[in-house]
């Protein structure tokens, strides 16, 4: 065997095959695994040396520099370029995708509503005028005024992840159905459908249902719901991965419904998909999907629900 | 000392782009030692190295609408460094020459200096394509293709030096 497949073993680089590959030449014969013992040995050997760099002092440098070279840094809302999440399902469609993802950013005279939109398949990041950041997952729409008054006010339509500056000012998101509010903190809200969904990293979040006066108080590492203008209810053993993994592109479903998965899969992909023959409500998925093409994804989902799916007239469709 | 940040590199990076100090703060403090540990073991001056790492945070800051969130930020200030240091090589004629004493002492090796001795000596003596590409693997954790893709090689070819490496390296440590 070569060694470079031996080391590359060591490196923790081999695909499975190959893995297996190794592992079975080593059980061939006692020379052969010695071989393999000794790379090993070596590679053990040479222990990772530790540098200590004189962070403290270098990030000062830094800041001052970055400082002195932008003197006024007020909040000017910029077009942001369009940039995939799913690189390797877009590849073909490269050129046409970026006329069609344009980011609808529009700037309204001052004391008036901006109103940030990405498209499907499309994350953006913005800063608020309190320097407050919030990401956007695709199909999401988030309106903020051009200046906070007395309370920092903002309406969220989809889904997006909030690092929140500290203030005695209020943050509040309105969703169609609820509100939230806090005071400097990171978190997660998705509202979709007369939904919503908050999960909370770090801080605390108070949540209320738009029809009841009834509000509830989320600590980092909880997650709560409120239907249709509900009372808000917690969510047992909420895993924050579930509801934060989207923003390292990674797609995540916990026993969700099928039809549920569908709208996500549009947003994300910029594709259509149907269904045939089946109630989508009926079905649910658990798994995660990081940086999969939409045939491989719809492949797996097809296969663990044993359901077909097939690719005409440039849709998806499920079927039984 | 900052509480350690769980957020990813490409949710910094998405921050970053839109002129977020704070996630460019919390990157800055994930990876100075790690590229100062890589530009100082192949250059062997404190100084230099410590203005060059400054120098490749300025550039991610000022090019940093340009930072693609989907591909890794670690490979690209590596990568960075990287053409830094051959530029430095191209003008100055000297190379790395001191490598053995750039290394600290392992605390795990420390009631074997013998061993310790030898890893030092094997590693100095490594060429030096050789032992860019297994500082990478073996301290940077980078993939086989992240390394093509540093130092500008075929996958292929950093497999061939990987187990250059580690050959050279056995040769020296164990016999």
């Amino acid at each position: 065997m070569k060694t470079d497949l031996l080391v590359k073993h060591i490196a923790n680089q081999t695909t499975t095959r190959e893995t297996t590959q190794v592992e079975r030449w080593c059980a061939q014969s006692k020379e052969n695994k010695t071989d393999y013992d000794s790379l090993l040995q070596t590679w053990q050997h040479i222990e990772t040396p530790t540098f200590e760099f004189p962070k403290e002092q270098g990030w000062q440098s830094i800041a001052q520099k970055i400082k002195s070279t932008e003197s006024s840094s007020t909040f000017i809302p910029e077009r942001s370029a369009p940039w995939f999440r799913f690189r390797s399902g877009f590849a073909w469609a490269g050129a046409l995708a970026v006329i069609v993802l344009l980011v609808l950013f529009q700037v309204v005279p001052q004391y008036q509503t901006s109103t940030l939109v990405t498209a499907k398949g499309e994350q953006i990041s913005v800063q608020l005028p309190d320097g407050s950041t919030a990401t956007l997952n695709a199909g999401s729409s988030l309106s903020f005024p051009k200046r906070f008054k007395t309370e920092r006010r903002v309406e969220l339509d989809g889904e997006a992840f909030f690092n929140v500056t500290k203030s005695s000012k209020p943050f509040i998101i309105q969703t169609g159905n609820a509100e939230v509010q806090v005071l400097g903190t990171r978190f997660n809200v998705w509202s979709r459908n007369n939904e919503t969904r908050v999960a909370v990293e770090s801080g605390t979040v108070s949540l209320s249902g738009m029809e009841t006066d009834s509000t509830l108080v989320l600590q980092a590492g909880q997650a709560a719901i409120v239907e249709n203008g509900n009372l808000p209810q917690y969510k047992p053993n909420a895993n924050m991965d579930d509801y934060l993994d989207w923003l390292s592109g990674s797609l995540v479903f916990n026993q969700t419904a099928l039809s549920e998965i569908i709208d996500e899969l549009e947003r994300q992909y910029n594709v259509y998909i149907t269904t045939e023959n089946i109630n989508a409500d009926t079905f649910t998925v658990t798994g995660s999907f990081t940086d999969m093409p939409i045939d491989e994804v719809l492949d797996t989902i097809c296969l663990t629900l044993d359901l077909r799916c097939y690719q005409a007239a440039g849709m998806y469709t499920i079927s039984n | 000392m900052k509480a350690p940040d769980t957020r990813t590199d490409r949710q910094l990076v998405c921050l970053i782009r839109n002129g977020d100090m704070d996630a460019f703060q919390v990157l800055y403090y994930r990876y100075t030692d790690d590229l100062f540990r890589f530009i100082f073991s192949r250059l062997g001056d404190r100084e230099t190295a410590i203005d060059y790492v400054q120098d490749i945070f300025l550039q991610i800051w000022e090019k940093r609408a340009a930072l693609n969130p989907d591909a890794s930020v670690k490979a690209y200030m590596f990568k960075t460094a990287h053409n830094r240091l051959i530029d430095h090589f191209r003008k100055s004629s000297t190379r790395k020459t001191h490598t053995s004493d750039i290394l600290p002492d392992s605390p795990e090796h420390a009631d074997n200096p013998e061993l310790q001795t030898r890893v030092k000596i094997a590693i100095h003596q490594l060429p030096e394509k050789e032992a860019l590409v297994f500082h990478l693997s073996r301290f940077d954790g980078f993939s086989y293709k992240e390394i093509a893709q540093i130092c500008q090689v075929s996958v292929k070819t950093v497999e061939k030096r990987m187990s250059n490496a580690l050959k050279h390296l056995r040769k020296h440590i164990l016999e």
